[in-house]
């Protein structure tokens, strides 16, 4: 017998049937008002939670000892393999990642169960009893269909180890917060769920579910991001961004989660959109559990995805489920979602907000129908026909480009009400800022319409939230200089004090000003070259020149790589060596067919070099793909600030208040 | 008409009723020119029939049939798993992996006898994820 096989198909079993226990105890003490039974069905989420913990442990146990008699282990493990990328080898392939996705949502809903369950009691049982379905789902799924804890059938002396591919740090970051952002939206989910049960669909889940939200959505959104940046370092292609199915899979969750984000605000405010904020909770949770079907069903032809297996069909009848029981729902309670007001004005900021919301619904929708279009046009003629990224850009771009200026346009547009005089005083400055600069970047050769109208939306935008921090900075400092402390730093960070939710948003609207910046710099001015060069020679790269001096080979030292083989290239400009760059190719020993590219990427502020080494032969003459990629940096920095700007919405405000009593006025800092 | 729109939420609705058609006709343009039928090579064979077709075909490259022009690729043959091969043209840009036996989606239109003049390659990364549903090991040689 296995002890560690053992332990963990114990401990998933247990938190199945804990996770049942907590569904029916939940259920049973609302229908006959047992308090005891409905805080058994919360301590059954908390306990789920404890024995995927175990579980996890237990596969990690079995990872780090290297106990290949487990087939999961074996087959993404090797003995020489560094501890860290034995970690990561966890969530690598299909069963490990199940039981990874159970194991973050087991903890969030957990978290949600002792922290927020016991402050909404008009839904406290139901929000338990739809966490608790939710688990059981999930668990089904890892105990019955892909379980990670399998006995190999043969011994074996040693792993496969870890695809090439997965075998970088970056797998350390990116699919761990992807897929958390993706379990996190179970939490609004069950809120959402949990109001239209009880009955309650006032205002009191969505002050609930905002925080959940917005940790969901930033999660999600660091995990894309870090995606998107494991692409451009690893994979080799020059881009990071290429509309494939499970890229789509991951950003499809992401865009009614901003949108619920926006339109919670109208909700708040003026008791408008009811059913529509609960509907986008809801469909979050469904495309997660949609992207979770899609990358392990095979169902889209994708560049990178999980082995076709029985998983896929059970996801599928989850995803319907989710749908259906979500419809029913909202076409249930719809009666009670009546709208408190009406608009005051179209010139409100209600009225651009609900634009954004359109434009990310549109977005969405458009995003979901691509990667479905195989599958409908296999249906219903026979043939599976592909939308590829030229549809995606030429109908997204422009989506973006609106939704980039409506940002600025929300941001400088009053709530309620706006008269003509009010918008024209407000547009006057950030709309002459815009034309000026786009017309100097017109007259230095920017000529492409998408990048004219993407820069000049974001330069709008970038302008009236600046503004936004100014005009808040000033009036903040004025009332400081009153108090004897005129510092304009002071005034800057006590404005995020003040408000956290406003000015963290702002940040990260600037961070999605300076990203759209950097994307269309990146995608419409980018230089390929191809060079064939022997040692010794050069090649032209813009204003470059690249110097290459030939090959070396290194023996490798672990996680399976045989030998690495680099380019060694000197990046120069006129006379002067910019940059030393050593592109190249990793060998592993267990996947001689497929070499891993190492891609070298010299940063700068206006642009990245970026080389990768197609091939060469027996006398070293090898041939290169090089790329200028323009503004690259900027779009890492902005997606930096979008984050900071996320982690301050999100950051607890009490916190801020419990230091500041703690310091007496003009007390200095140690 | 006055009466027809003289509420704030009509006016409203009317507004994303026009953007709605007019997103839709920029979804029909574009996607009538980046639609692509996606085969093997086996349907390519079965279905091409000399149109303007843009076609994507997976299949895994022939090893000796990579034709190289100063040592850099400019025309292969695929294999698909029932045999039928399909040659390719292409003189853009390869990706960092491709060689012999990488499992790669090619896109273009159907060229002289048949061969397909791509406009991309790219590498499937059929094993990024490795499986796990049995214990067949992740270096067991192609199907070829």
């Amino acid at each position: 017998m296995n002890v560690l096989a053992s332990i963990g198909a114990a401990s998933l079993l247990t938190a199945l049937a804990t996770a049942v226990f907590a569904t029916g105890a939940s259920i049973a003490g609302h229908r006959i008002s047992s308090a005891a039974l409905t805080t058994a069905g919360r301590r059954g989420i908390v306990v789920v939670a404890v024995f995927t913990t175990l579980a996890t442990a237990t596969l990690a146990t079995a990872l780090l000892r290297d106990d290949f008699s487990l087939a999961y282990v074996a087959s993404v493990s090797s003995s020489d393999m560094l501890v860290h990328m034995k970690w990561a080898a966890i969530y690598s392939s299909q069963a490990g990642s199940m039981l990874f996705w159970t194991w973050t949502m087991s903890l969030f809903l957990a978290t949600f169960t002792l922290i927020t369950v016991p402050r909404i009691p008009w839904g406290a049982a139901h929000a338990t009893a739809v966490a608790g379905a939710v688990l059981t789902a999930f668990l089904v799924a890892l105990v019955f269909l892909a379980s990670p804890f399998e006995v190999s059938e043969f011994a074996r002396a040693d792993g496969v180890g870890l695809n090439p591919l997965l075998v970088d740090k970056g797998m350390l970051v990116h699919p761990p917060l992807l897929l958390m952002g993706l379990t996190s939206t179970a939490v609004p989910f069950v809120l959402g769920m949990a109001a239209l049960l009880s009955g309650r669909v006032d205002s009191a889940w969505l002050r609930a579910t905002r925080h959940w939200a917005l940790l969901a959505w930033l999660v999600l959104s660091v995990g894309n991001i870090l995606g998107g940046w494991w692409a451009y370092t690893v994979l080799g292609w020059g881009g990071y961004w290429g509309w494939d199915p499970v890229e789509n899979s991951a950003l499809l969750p992401l865009l009614p989660l901003t949108a619920f984000l926006h339109s919670a605000m109208v909700q708040e405010r003026r008791g408008m959109l009811k059913p529509w904020n609960l509907g986008l909770v809801l469909a979050a949770f469904s495309l997660a559990v949609f992207g979770t079907f899609n990358v392990r069903s095979g169902l889209v032809a994708s560049v990178h995805s999980f082995s076709q297996s029985d998983v896929g069909q059970y996801f599928l009848v989850l995803v319907a489920l989710t749908v259906g029981v979500s419809i029913v729902l909202l076409a249930w309670r719809a009666p009670r979602m009546r709208p408190e007001h009406d608009f005051d004005s179209l010139l409100s900021r209600e009225t651009t907000l609900i634009l954004n919301n359109y434009v990310l619904t549109a977005i969405a929708l458009i995003v979901l129908g691509g990667t479905l279009f195989p599958v409908f046009s296999e249906l219903i003629r026979g043939v599976r026909i592909t939308v590829g990224p030229p549809f995606y850009n030429d109908v997204v771009g422009p989506l973006l480009i609106v939704l980039v200026a409506l940002i600025g346009l929300g941001t400088v547009t009053p709530w309620r009400r706006a008269s003509q005089e009010t918008m024209s005083r407000r547009l006057r400055a950030p709309l002459a800022v815009t034309v000026v600069v786009t017309a100097a970047l017109a007259v230095a050769g920017m000529r492409d319409p998408f990048a004219v109208l993407g820069v000049g939306a974001a330069v709008f935008t970038l302008y009236a939230t600046l503004r936004e921090f100014a005009l808040g900075t000033r009036g903040a400092q004025r009332a400081r200089a009153a108090g004897g402390v005129g510092s304009w730093l002071a005034a800057l960070s006590g404005l995020f004090d003040r408000d956290r939710r406003r000015y963290g948003g702002y940040l990260v609207h600037i961070g999605v000003a300076v990203m759209a910046i950097a994307i269309v710099g990146s995608n419409i001015y980018q230089t390929h070259v191809r060079a064939i060069v022997a040692p010794g020679e050069s090649f032209e790269l813009g204003r470059y020149s690249v110097v290459y001096a030939g090959l070396t080979q290194t023996p490798g030292t672990a996680n399976g790589v045989e030998s690495e083989t680099v380019a060694i290239l000197d990046v120069r400009r006129g006379e002067r060596s910019v940059a030393a760059l050593a592109p190249g190719r990793r060998i592993f020993g267990n996947f001689p067919q497929q070499p891993l590219a190492i891609v070298a990427v010299d940063s700068g502020w206006r642009e990245d070099v970026y080389v990768f080494v197609q091939g060469w032969d027996e006398n070293g003459v090898a041939e290169f793909q090089a790329f200028i990629n323009p503004l690259m940096l900027w779009l890492w920095l902005g997606a930096a600030v979008y984050t900071v700007g996320g982690l301050i919405a999100f950051a607890p405000v009490g916190a801020t208040v419990a230091v500041r009593r703690e310091l007496p006025d003009g007390a200095a800092q140690a | 008409m006055r009466t027809l729109f003289a509420s704030r939420r009509s006016r409203l609705t009317a507004f994303l009723v026009i953007a709605t058609a007019a997103v839709s006709v920029l979804v029909v343009a574009a996607a009538g020119s980046s639609l692509s039928y996606y085969v093997t090579p086996e349907e390519y064979q079965a279905r091409a029939d000399g149109d303007e077709t843009r076609w994507r075909v997976a299949g895994r490259v022939i090893g000796e049939s990579v034709v190289e022009r100063d040592g850099s690729p400019i025309a292969f043959s695929i294999l698909g798993y029932e045999g039928a091969t399909v040659d390719v043209v292409y003189d853009g840009s390869y990706p960092s992996l491709f060689g012999p036996n990488t499992l790669v989606i090619v896109e273009g239109q159907e060229g002289e006898g048949g061969r397909i003049d791509a406009v991309s390659v790219i590498v499937k990364h059929e094993n990024e994820f490795v499986t796990d549903a049995d214990d067949t090991p992740a270096f067991a040689p192609p199907r070829e």
